[in-house]
């Protein structure tokens, strides 16, 4: 349990630095990237223990959000640094 | 999905009461630092307030590099102020609007006590901050599991069976508080953990920015980024009092606060930032003049859309954009949550009481704390009334000396519960609660506060509602624990 809270604010943490990084290349300005990130993450963080809790294990969904940060880590990794 | 309501209800249960608290507390902040400072009368004219408060700064803090007063408003009798010198060393003061100078009488925390609580818990820095946004985060997730739980919610709104007692009752009364104010508990909750965004969720900023968070504080506050480096040359700085009237007609807008950047140097910025009257949203709008010459130089860009929507759940928390009847629905919003989560914490132990042949340490401690933390945090909230009033007015670190009274109220509440049987603990404390409320507005009176009746008769309707709100949350434990003795 204290494995999926822990993956649960990772993953929240990880859409946020990704939303940040990736939004300024599409022309976004920085401070808005930065603010839509943590907005979403926001709202994702008690949004995600729901499903967690509608599984009937609740090591499906943790073993899906180590997959999701796994994926946003790699892709924040490949885009580099800030723009 | 029951399971994740009634866990994460208990173990953030006594933390999010104590943070409900004091944040019901904090709708009233101005009104509670009226109350906690006498000697103040409301202030018709907050230009003059700031331009005295401004020369008294520059007489008393020569050094100061800069300074920052918040005007008096319809609410607000005193006027936060603070300063730092070159080397980084910070002073703050409340400031009497009619002289400038340090409000005279007895220092207090005043509401600050109660609105830092809220969010600090008084802990270190960041600790407190990050323990508030866990809780609000687990508080949400309780919500919802709560909604999904409860498939009868809409219908168990209109059930209400306190004659049936025990589990059924403490249920019925959850499920009412719940409902009765669901979204409010729900956005006040989410918007909370947005007001510490940049606590709980930096990782945004380090997405956009990697580690140049000055770039990121600079693009977040425009009005005071980019300032000029000090000349070196001596100019005296322009009145305040007229740039605010200019900075009103420029911002559209009241003065949330003036800030003054190297005062008594040619490169001096007066910068007066908006606030959010007439708009729910805290605003990062400013005017900046030149302190020198008193010209305006710019005002910032209107946010953009993330942005905005940050604002405006900044905003729908603190509630500054509200109108008397709106405080009070945010009052009684606030209570309504303290009531739902006292009584889904009783329901725990009710529930699993009879089962129990011998209660086990885990559940003695929860029911210790059930009535040691919601009457000890009522209790608290009440000494402070008290220790306002009653602490010698020489007392050095005044304001500390009320904090810890504060936290002594709760820990001997917590203590108290401990030593006694259940019921009779949560209806002696709860007597205790309502004479600590009924008799502030007494202690007050006799002890150099203005008494209620004589604010009454001079039309202090902030004061008055102050101490009629005091003695309405003293009967209101009064029955509690009357109930409590007859259950």
């Amino acid at each position: 349990m204290v494995l999926a809270v822990g993956a649960n604010y990772a993953l929240c943490a990880l859409v946020a630095a990704a939303a940040g990084r990736w939004l300024p290349r599409l022309g976004v300005a920085r401070i808005e990237a930065a603010a839509a990130g943590d907005l979403v993450a926001i709202v994702l963080l008690p949004v995600i223990p729901i499903f967690v809790f509608a599984a009937r294990s609740a090591w499906r969904p943790t073993l899906a959000m180590g997959g999701a940060i796994a994926a946003l880590a790699l892709a924040v990794w490949a885009m580099g640094p800030p723009a | 999905m029951s399971w994740l309501h009634t866990w994460t209800g208990l173990v953030c249960g006594w933390l999010v009461f104590a943070i409900f608290a004091t944040g019901t507390a904090s709708v009233f902040k101005p009104e509670i630092g009226a109350w906690t400072r006498p000697v103040l009368a409301a202030q018709p004219d907050p230009d003059a307030g700031l331009q005295r408060a401004a020369d008294a700064i520059r007489r008393e803090h020569p050094d100061a590099v800069s300074f920052t007063v918040a005007p008096p408003d319809g609410r607000a009798r005193d006027m936060e102020s603070y300063w730092s010198d070159a080397k980084g060393v910070f002073g703050q003061a409340w400031r009497d609007p009619a002289t400038g100078a340090a409000v005279a009488g007895p220092a207090t925390s005043g509401g600050e006590l109660f609105y830092r609580f809220h969010f600090e818990l008084m802990a270190p820095y960041p600790y407190g901050r990050l323990a508030a946004c866990l809780a609000a985060a687990f508080f949400v997730s309780a919500i919802v599991s709560g909604v999904i739980t409860h498939k009868r919610i809409f219908a168990d709104f209109f059930t209400f069976r306190p004659a049936k007692g025990g589990q059924r009752a403490w249920l019925d009364g959850h499920n009412l508080l719940g409902v009765l104010a669901l979204p409010f508990h729900l956005f006040i909750a989410l918007t909370g953990v947005v007001t510490l965004i940049t606590t709980f969720m930096p990782f945004g900023p380090v997405g956009a920015y990697g580690k140049d968070m000055a770039a990121f504080y600079a693009d977040a506050e425009p009005a005071t980024a980019h300032l000029p480096a000090a000349t070196g040359r001596p100019a005296p700085l322009a009145p305040v009092a007229p740039l605010a009237a200019a900075a009103r007609a420029s911002l559209h807008g009241d003065i949330l606060r003036l800030t003054v950047d190297k005062p008594g140097d040619a490169s001096a910025r007066v910068i007066f930032f908006r606030d959010n009257s007439g708009a729910v949203s805290k605003s990062t709008q400013a005017a900046v003049f030149d302190g020198a010459t008193g010209a305006l130089l710019s005002a910032p860009p209107p946010p953009g859309p993330a942005m905005a929507t940050y604002e405006f759940l900044y905003g729908l928390h603190m509630a500054a954009f509200a109108g008397p009847a709106l405080r009070w629905l945010y009052f009684l919003g606030g209570l309504s949550g303290c009531g739902l989560i006292a009584t889904g914490l009783v329901l725990w132990t009710v529930a699993r009481r009879r089962k129990l042949a011998r209660p086990h340490f885990g559940f003695r401690l929860v029911e210790v704390l059930n009535a040691g933390v919601v009457m000890g945090m009522a209790m608290a909230v009440a000494g402070f009334f008290w220790a306002c009033r009653l602490l010698p007015a020489g007392l050095a670190d005044r304001p500390g000396a009320e904090r810890h009274v504060f936290l002594a109220t709760l820990a001997a509440a917590i203590l108290y519960s401990a030593l006694r049987p259940q019921r009779r603990a949560w209806a002696e404390l709860a007597s205790a609660a309502a004479v600590l409320f009924a008799g502030a507005p007494l202690v007050s009176a006799l002890s150099g506060g203005r008494s209620l009746w004589r604010s009454a008769a001079t039309g202090d309707l902030a004061m008055a509602s102050v101490d009629l709100t005091l003695l309405a949350l003293g009967a209101g434990f009064a029955f509690i624990a009357a109930r409590a003795a007859r259950s």
